[in-house]
């Protein structure tokens, strides 16, 4: 009797694995061969959008969701990663790597700034001091316009090699590129989430003040997650500027900061794939429902505050919850 | 000398005007400690009403009280039907008064369109004060005028009345507050209406100055927070002397320094956040 | 983390957008309409304009039955929200999904300049209204046709004008921020060439809301007129200060380009509106009739008086249309419908003539005007014409 058990134990086993692999697989497949089988290049634009922006929401997630503090200044982040190789390309030269690396030198330079000012600070005060650092940086990029373009920005990127024969021309190349990155991104948050580091966040999002009981350098480690998801942010920040092939103050502005923190938000913060799902629905509403009505300003501002009447985990929240129901896991 | 007196009078009166926007959300935050982002909406709310009523009726008391009050209505709906369920959630709060401000944003684009309306002077603000040869614009004066009168009664109600004390109270402890009889739900939708009046209420004063026009919600929202930040969270005192700073240095940054005018707005801030970031009369937290 | 439920939700989501994008309007090629992409700013802080340049736009191809040599035409309207990468995200959006022949649109410079390249890449014409002069210069495009007057074409000889009605020294005040700055250098060489001085100029921050420290330093006492390169919003409240500061009457004021914009800026403005001078493209009291017939119609649809933009928005669906009609309709043949673009030779509006010059910028006749009171109301009237003015692109280069 115990031998058949154990034999069904055995087999009931191999199916999940491969199930699991199947997904994976089928997952990779799609991704990989999305632009070509999508019916049209605009397909391969938005998801490209998509992927940038999920960069840059992964990125803050880790700061928000998993240290719960709200910063609404990574958009000056984000957009220092994004003038960077732009004024590069524009005065020197235009080369991806020396313009990628010099980008995120700076998102760290000023994540490191913005970190030493706001970390002490908590609470929801620490959402405005972050607000304000973050249009410090935007006054700058708008203001300084013999060297930044002001408000035109800089424009004609142009397409440089990442490397040998492999051009950044045309959608389809922006598309693999934003995917190599998201999907190290992606790796490497889960690795951050999933350590001892990651652990000891989600310790001080709950209670601050037994961490630092526990005797946690609880200061260090806000200190490290801001700078990690301000590198990040930058990280997406590059991406876009050689996408779009041009910079703008806008890419800096309060007004990228907020959406990121709405779309970790919207899709459930301090969830793995939250901002990926958050991400995807604004920049559906803003895209594709905005073909169908003038009104999808209400649509995406209902969308807000609907999600937070019945889903305030965000979706991915609400959904885990369900699943754990209906698979019986933990 | 009177170019001095004008400088001086333009950075107050552009400082009172931050003032009454600053009261509003200062109070709201400081005291409740709720993350309310849709004070720019408020404003611009309030300026569109005033707008309209000021166009039919002429009377700029009627076009006070009436964007005062539907903005203060505005306000208790909102508290009373979404942000009391979100007490110490503030990421629900940014996303919930996030999307309020779009949808007001939308509403205003409808009803309004997207032209930008200024509200009318009042008929006694049509002239210009004379101050030796120059002149100075009245409505400024009325401002500065009104922006005392409310500090006075904001200070006097926080100050003199068990109302302040009730509520600090209850922010501190609302359980123990609760045991003392303390109606914490009845305070705390109070204190989230009186801070939407002053919101609707700048953005009457506000209207014939500043304007409404869709944007201006973000863009006044970002001074209000400039203002706190330098002023200190929660502290009516910070508000009044973070705004009055703040108004002088960008007239005299304006004057004297032409090309720093983008950020003599956020030069004060900056001093601030790298010297002391609670601000000038915050709580050290 | 159950990555299947996560797959097969990923896929639910792209078969409902495939399907979503692709019932909104993609249609099998055969005797297709001619889909034309109209992009300009419907919400935002530019709404108000978007949204006139819209319904100019939509008006003038209803007037003409949506239809051009016997083919149907579609209007892809789009929302730039006056932002360079949304603006660039429709444009791919029209150009790669509808697959438009030609675009009318891009009313803020910032986006023009954005989507230059790409536009250039795929070979679709757009007829665009920006103020900056970039596009008859260093981003020229074979593709692209700017039916607004820029910067330098709509201050260097009015500078002149002005100086020569006897206004000798003036005080310029601009927003910080390119096209105002590119003003001021067609201003100032045009007016000091005339003989001239330009006695201080001022730089107030882009939508700044207190224009107090800048009023109180004007030196009124040193010159004749007082020269304003704001728009939008900026007008209404530099205007209404400047009276407030009881300055408006010491000295009589200049707008550049839309300054005095009918339906926009001069009812805010009031009273405080007389008086005002102004230079660019239309005015609705003009009496000749097509302006009226014009004026007329868009008052009767959309319940206001046609601003600057409004007219612009029209000039360019008047030019493509001309295009298309000169072309029987076959606006495939890129090469033959680009030669018709340019070839493009129609009465505006005002009764001007509409063309473009060699580098593919529209030549206009500059208006002259002045706000005063009929039946009421401020309007613009205008007082003189300067005819025929190009870019100056030799002299500015």
């Amino acid at each position: 009797m115990e031998a058949l058990g154990a034999l069904r134990g055995g087999e009931l086993r191999r199916p999940m694995e491969l199930r699991k692999l199947l997904a994976y697989f089928f997952t990779a497949a799609l991704l990989v061969l999305y632009p070509f089988i999508v019916p049209s290049q605009y397909f391969t634009t938005l998801a490209t959008q998509v992927l940038i922006f999920s960069t840059f929401s992964m990125g803050l997630n880790l700061l928000l969701g998993y240290t719960g503090m709200a910063s609404l200044g990574h958009g000056a982040l984000f957009g220092a990663g994004a003038y960077v190789p732009a004024l590069l390309s524009k005065y020197v030269i235009n080369n991806f790597w020396i313009g990628m690396s010099t980008g995120l030198l700076m998102a760290l330079l000023i994540s490191v700034v913005f970190a030493l000012i706001a970390v002490r600070i908590s609470g929801v005060y620490f959402i405005f001091i972050t607000l304000a650092l973050g249009q410090v940086i935007w006054a700058l990029v708008f203001g300084w316009k013999s060297v930044t373009g002001g408000d035109e920005g800089i424009t004609g990127l142009g397409s440089p090699l990442v490397w040998p024969s492999f051009s950044l021309s045309g959608g389809n190349q922006y598309y693999y590129l934003a995917l190599l990155f998201f999907l190290i991104v992606l790796m490497i948050t889960y690795r951050v989430i999933t350590s001892p580091f990651g652990h000891a966040m989600v310790g001080i999002r709950e209670n601050e003040s037994r961490m630092r009981a526990l005797g946690f350098n609880v200061w260090r480690c806000k200190f490290i997650a801001f700078v990690v998801s301000g590198v990040i942010s930058g990280l997406a920040g590059v991406i876009w500027a050689y996408y779009t092939g041009f910079v703008n103050p806008r890419d800096a502005s309060f007004e990228r900061s907020t959406e990121a923190v709405l779309m970790v938000i919207l899709g459930g913060s301090g969830t793995f794939l939250g901002p990926v799902v958050g991400t995807t629905i604004i920049l559906i509403i803003k895209n594709i429902v905005a073909i169908y009505t003038k009104r999808w300003l209400f649509v995406l501002g209902m969308a807000y505050i609907l999600i937070i009447l019945f889903a305030s985990k965000g979706v991915m929240g609400a959904l885990k919850g369900r699943l754990k129901g209906l698979l019986g896991q933990t | 000398m009177e170019t001095w007196i004008i400088h001086i009078l333009n950075g107050v009166s552009f400082g009172m005007l931050l003032f009454l926007l600053a009261s509003g959300l200062t109070l709201i935050f400081g005291l409740m400690n709720i993350v309310n982002l849709s004070h720019g909406g408020y404003y611009l709310l309030g300026a569109y009403i005033a707008c309209t009523v000021m166009t039919k009726t002429h009377n700029f008391l009627l076009a006070i009280l009436s964007g005062g009050l539907s903005i203060a209505a505005l306000g208790l709906f909102m508290e009373r039907f979404f942000l009391n369920r979100l007490h110490k959630k503030p990421l629900a709060q940014v996303l919930l008064t996030i999307g309020f401000t779009l949808v007001f944003a939308d509403a205003s684009l409808i009803i309004w369109g997207g032209v930008p309306y200024f509200v009318e002077k009042p008929a006694f603000c049509l002239r210009p004060i004379m101050i030796g040869k120059s002149g100075f614009p009245s409505y400024r004066l009325f401002v500065i005028g009104i922006g005392t009168v409310v500090g006075l009664l904001l200070w006097l109600f926080q100050e003199r009345t068990r109302v302040g004390t009730r509520v600090r109270a209850a922010v501190n402890d609302e359980e123990i507050a609760r045991a003392l009889g303390i109606n914490v739900r009845f305070l705390f939708t109070v204190i989230f209406t009186l801070g939407a009046f002053l919101a609707g209420l700048s953005g009457v004063m506000g209207g014939p100055f500043y304007g409404a026009y869709p944007g201006a919600d973000f863009e006044i929202l970002l001074l209000t927070v400039v203002v706190i930040i330098v002023g200190g969270l929660g502290s009516l005192r910070g508000a009044l002397v973070g705004s009055l700073l703040i108004g002088l240095i960008d007239n005299f940054g304006k004057v004297f320094f032409p090309q720093m005018a983008m950020f003599t707005i956020y030069l004060p801030m900056v001093i601030i956040l790298a010297w002391k970031p609670s601000g000038l009369f915050g709580a050290e937290n | 983390m159950n990555f299947g439920r996560v797959f097969c939700i990923a896929a639910a989501v792209l078969v409902l957008v495939t399907a979503m994008l692709a019932l909104s309007g993609a249609q099998t090629p055969s005797k297709e309409p001619i889909k034309i992409g109209v992009l300009y700013p419907t919400t935002g802080s530019s709404a108000f304009q978007g949204i006139s340049e819209t319904n100019a736009t939509k008006m003038f191809y209803e007037e003409k039955r949506m239809q051009v040599a016997g083919r149907k035409i579609v209007l892809i309207s789009e929302d730039t929200e006056a932002k360079t990468d949304v603006g660039m995200t429709k444009t791919k959006k029209v150009v790669e999904l509808d697959k438009v022949s030609v675009i009318n649109g891009y009313q803020n410079t910032a986006v023009g300049y954005a989507i230059r390249d790409y536009l250039n890449q795929v070979g679709v014409p757009a007829l665009v209204s920006p103020s900056g002069g970039g596009f008859t210069r260093k981003l020229f495009s074979p593709y692209i046709f700017r039916v607004s007057p820029a910067t330098f074409q709509y201050t260097y000889e009015p500078s002149k004008w002005l100086f020569k009605k006897g206004y000798k020294r003036a005080i310029f005040v601009g927003a910080d921020f390119a096209a105002p700055r590119e003003c001021f250098r067609g201003f100032k060489r045009g007016f000091e060439e005339a003989g001239g001085k330009i006695v201080q100029d001022l730089w107030p921050p882009l939508g700044c809301s207190d224009y107090g420290p800048y009023i109180s330093a004007l030196k009124t006492g040193e010159a004749d007129v007082l020269v304003l390169t704001v728009w939008g919003a900026d007008s209404i409240r530099i205007i209404n200060q400047l009276a407030d500061y009881g300055m408006k009457s010491r000295l009589p004021i200049f707008g550049v380009a839309s300054f005095c914009d009918e339906g926009v800026t001069i009812p805010p403005m009031g009273a405080n509106a007389e008086g005002l001078m102004s230079c660019y493209i239309s005015c609705p009291s003009t009496p000749n009739p097509e302006n009226q017939r014009f004026v007329s119609e868009y008052k009767k649809r959309f319940n206001t008086l046609p601003g600057h933009l409004a007219y612009l928005a029209y000039i360019a669906a008047q030019a493509t249309y001309e295009a298309m009609d000169k072309v029987k309709g076959n606006v495939e043949d890129k090469e033959k419908f680009l030669d018709a673009l340019r070839k493009v030779n129609f009465t505006t509006p005002m009764g001007a003539k509409g063309y473009f010059d060699e580098k593919q910028g529209m030549v206009y006749d500059l208006l002259l005007m002045q706000v005063k009171k009929a039946d009421g109301e401020y309007h613009n009237f205008e007082i003189d014409r300067l005819k025929g003015i190009k870019d100056p692109v030799n002299i500015f280069p």
